[in-house]
């Protein structure tokens, strides 16, 4: 009897086992169900109003590098008032006026919380639908790429940031021009590489990283970082270390982007691919 | 006694998530102590309620945390329907005949934290390649894990002392 008790015992436990590890490996695959994403949503906004107020007290101390920042930040938009007012000389004149980048609107915001201590990091921005965020825009600061929206509810943004291995930037290596995907190190808060890039491209280290511009989340020509050493993988692909400018420890204050062409872009797409 | 416990229990649990969440020491670096608490658990508790509980904590930490839902979840009941073969394989069935807990005062320092080792290792090899998924080289990943185990070993050897002190004055 006793040895029955035992065996209706591990087999309880093995069923149990089973049953709440399979729900929680399915849990790990994603939000595939409405109430998924409901959890999901409301997960977000629990994790706003629990962690703002620990952000602030983090922010308070970091106020001198945010001032450095902003002294930089309006360095260069003097700088970006200088040059349009030369454009605007030169479009007077007759010349062509360079429309190649396209429409973004920005939209300023400020971080609510941004995680930077696991693989899957996260941001949550105090700007909502209420603001004329939408999902699937970008966030950037003047010195990078920083993630982009996921889900967008009345008050609050959430997105993925790039220390997230879900997102990677299409970037392109300064001199030589080469595009290709870069991706968070997943070590440092600075880092990131870009892999499979063909041996024939001479990169050097140093050379700066900007956005491509050819996803349309993010303005092309943003700086992301410059190119650190150069290592070749499997003797068949370069993998290039990237250090970038926006040290995700020092984050406060973002942008949020989004392409008033994106719609018409998607709509293309969808009509070239039937 | 029991709400007491039950009251440390929740206690540590929002220290973990605040923890999780707050201290960033690097990439390299997961400090957990949750696997101890689900083998500090009284053991007159049955295997399907220990795993219901390591469940529930799982949940609620990635609920407040990281948000990768079920993740810690997945890393911990491994733990939970480990536990008593862990126990048996540590301290012998002596514990469950004489329905004691585990405590440093009682088993000895050397025991208990063999079976954290044991507890925390098997969590950590589910969570940080659970967690990388694959996006991470075999290197950074096996570092992870022998750091964090390292250092949560440590934390929750001092976990299990604050979980058990009264029976520890009961004890002598």
């Amino acid at each position: 009897m006793p040895r029955e008790k035992q065996r209706y015992s591990a087999i309880l436990n093995a069923a149990v086992f089973a049953i709440l590890e399979i729900a929680a490996i399915i849990m790990v695959s994603g939000p595939a169900s409405l109430q998924g994403i409901w959890l999901d949503r409301f997960s977000h906004r629990v994790r706003a109003a629990l962690w703002g107020g620990g952000e602030n007290v983090r922010n308070y101390f970091l106020l001198s590098e945010q001032n450095k920042a902003l002294a930089r930040e309006n360095a260069e938009l003097a700088d970006l008032v200088r040059s349009y007012s030369q454009k605007r000389l030169s479009y007077e004149k007759g010349s062509i006026y360079d429309t190649l980048n396209g429409h973004f609107r920005m939209i300023p915001a400020t971080i609510v919380k941004v995680s930077r201590n696991t693989q899957r990091n996260y941001i949550i921005l105090d700007k909502g639908s209420d603001d004329g965020v939408k999902p699937q825009t970008g966030i950037i600061t003047t010195n990078g790429v920083v993630g982009v929206v996921g889900s967008v509810g009345k008050r609050f943004a959430y997105g993925i940031t790039l220390m997230n291995p879900r997102m990677s930037v299409s970037a392109r290596i300064g001199k030589t021009g080469l595009t290709a995907p870069l991706e968070w190190d997943g070590v440092r808060t600075d880092g990131a590489i870009m892999r499979n890039l063909p041996l024939h491209y001479d990169i050097s280290p140093g050379d700066t990283v900007w956005t491509s511009g050819f996803s349309s989340v993010f303005p092309p020509d943003i700086p992301i970082g410059v190119t650190g050493r150069v290592r070749r993988i499997d003797g068949s692909v370069n993998q290039v270390s990237v250090s970038l400018f926006q040290d995700f420890a020092l984050l406060r204050y973002v942008i949020i982007t989004e392409n008033l062409d994106r719609e018409e872009i998607s709509a293309l797409e969808k009509e070239a691919a039937k | 006694m029991r709400q007491r416990y039950i009251v440390t229990y929740i206690i540590l649990l929002a220290v973990q998530i605040v923890l999780a969440d707050l201290l960033n020491l690097s990439q390299y670096i997961v400090l957990s102590f949750l696997p101890v608490m689900i083998m500090s658990l009284p053991i007159t508790h049955s295997g399907p309620r220990v795993m219901i509980i390591a469940f529930a904590t799982g949940l609620a930490v990635d609920f407040f945390t990281h948000g990768v839902p079920g993740l810690t979840a997945a890393a911990l009941l491994p733990v939970a329907f480990a536990r008593n073969g862990i126990i048996r394989l540590v301290f012998g069935n002596e514990l469950f005949s004489r329905k004691e807990d585990i405590s440093i005062h009682k088993q000895g320092p050397g025991k208990v934290l063999l079976s954290i080792l044991i507890a925390t290792v098997l969590y950590f090899l589910i969570y940080i390649p659970l967690d990388c998924a694959g996006t991470r080289p075999s290197g950074f990943v096996t570092a992870r894990i022998l750091l964090s185990v390292a250092l949560s070993t440590a934390v929750s050897f001092f976990v299990a002392g604050i979980l058990a002190p009264l029976e520890a004055d009961r004890w002598r």
